[in-house]
């Protein structure tokens, strides 16, 4: 009962109840976004065993920020903020540590998509061309933000975002060869 | 909030949509349930509520309750009204001593209470623990100036006694004696009238006293009763 009236909160009255020590509201929060932002972090960076990591890292800096929580912004847009955070943290490591990461799907990990594997494979490989601010911007439009939330995520302003998008789609297209 | 939009192109890509791994799922949970925020500290003990309720309550009751009734301050007032009405002298000699009492009852440091108390207060205090030289003069039986040791010089003389003689204070006795002492000696010097003005004026201004009509019988009731 207590989960379906979870189920018809906000994400922020949900948030704010699991401040208050009810984690049965976190759990409906938990599965309400969960595959969403694994995918998202699977697109960034197609490797299992580091998404898991960074998925982790992201809902633990969640749940330790979860008593100074005020929904002042959308937790979407937070939750999402985290994520893009410690994957460029991520990224940052690896270009220090100067270790090349292949941006093709591992072969053995279900992508769980209704398209071909053929073609999802190809998008990954273009989608690993482009620069990472285009990438994030394209990945973030993807998973349902608006120009201004895609600005509040990065932390740029939302020309730069458009702009962004429009040369990630034109590059995406011309790997692609027109096949969008 | 959390609708999902579509992408600018109203078309989404083909990109592949991974579910996140039971395991990590039960992990991250698992971790949220051990690290969920505390509770507010009133829910877990919600007799805490009822405990500071209580105690209000007593507190009110003792504030409010009438255990210990204190005399109204107008009260006092009114006390001191009448008082200083009855007895004038007694607050000259109040308001001319000085108080002593008042510190010695505080303790060095504590002046800032004895200032803190009202006048009233401090008067009332000091009446009661020491009572002053015109208090306990008050409390004795005053004898009056023309009293039983003047009744034969007063009869002798033909003076009206219906009238219950005014208490004069000894004082005020030592002061008449001496002025009519003054007033014979000038009678003696040969400055009659001016004994005899000076007499009536003395009689004009104690109109309460019991004093007869010329300055001779007052000088001869005085040295009989002076007389042993």
């Amino acid at each position: 009962m207590l989960r379906l009236i979870h189920r018809l909160k906000s994400d922020e009255a949900l948030m704010l109840a699991y401040q208050r020590g009810d984690s049965t509201a976190f759990d409906c929060l938990y599965h309400r976004h969960k595959d969403g932002l694994f995918a998202f972090l699977y697109r960034s960076c197609p490797r299992q065993a580091v998404v898991e990591e960074l998925a982790q890292d992201a809902w633990v800096a969640v749940i330790n920020a979860a008593a100074r929580y005020q929904p002042q912004a959308s937790f979407r847009t937070w939750l999402y903020q985290i994520a893009r955070n410690r994957l460029v943290d991520f990224w940052r490591a690896r270009d220090n540590a100067h270790q090349p990461l292949d941006t093709a799907p591992e072969p053995n990990f279900d992508p769980g998509a209704d398209s071909g594997p053929d073609i999802q494979q190809r998008l990954m490989v273009a989608m690993g061309e482009l620069a990472v601010e285009q990438r994030t911007a394209l990945l973030l439009q993807e998973q349902g933000f608006s120009l201004g939330e895609i600005a509040e995520i990065t932390g740029d302003g939302k020309e730069t975002v458009k702009s962004r998008l429009r040369y990630a789609r034109k590059q995406l297209l011309q790997q692609l060869g027109g096949e969008e | 909030m959390s609708e999902h939009r579509q992408s600018g192109r109203g078309k989404k890509l083909p990109l592949p949509s991974p579910r996140s791994p039971l395991q990590l799922d039960e992990k991250i949970l698992a971790h949220a349930r051990t690290h969920a925020p505390r509770k507010p500290s009133g829910m877990q003990h919600p007799w805490i509520a009822g405990l500071a309720t209580t105690g209000v309550i007593v507190l009110a009751l003792f504030i409010t309750a009438p255990w210990q009734p204190a005399p109204p301050l107008s009260g006092v007032a009114n006390q001191a009204t009448d008082t200083d009405a009855m007895y004038p002298m007694a607050k000259r000699a109040t308001a001319e001593k000085p108080a002593p009492a008042a510190k010695r009852a505080d303790p060095p440091g504590m002046e800032s209470s004895s200032m803190e108390m009202s006048g009233m207060q401090m008067y009332e205090m000091e009446t009661r623990e020491q009572p002053s030289m015109a208090d306990e003069a008050f409390t004795q039986p005053v004898p009056p100036v023309l009293g039983a040791a003047a009744a034969p010089a007063i009869k002798e003389l033909n003076l009206d006694t219906t009238t219950p003689p005014e208490p004069v204070f000894p004082q005020a006795e030592l002061q008449l004696e001496q002025q009519l002492q003054r007033l014979g000696i000038m009678l003696q010097d040969g400055d009659e009238a001016r004994a005899r003005a000076g007499y009536q004026a003395l009689r004009a201004s104690c109109a309460d006293c019991t004093l007869p009509e010329t300055l001779e019988q007052a000088l001869a009731a005085y040295s009989r009763l002076d007389a042993p």
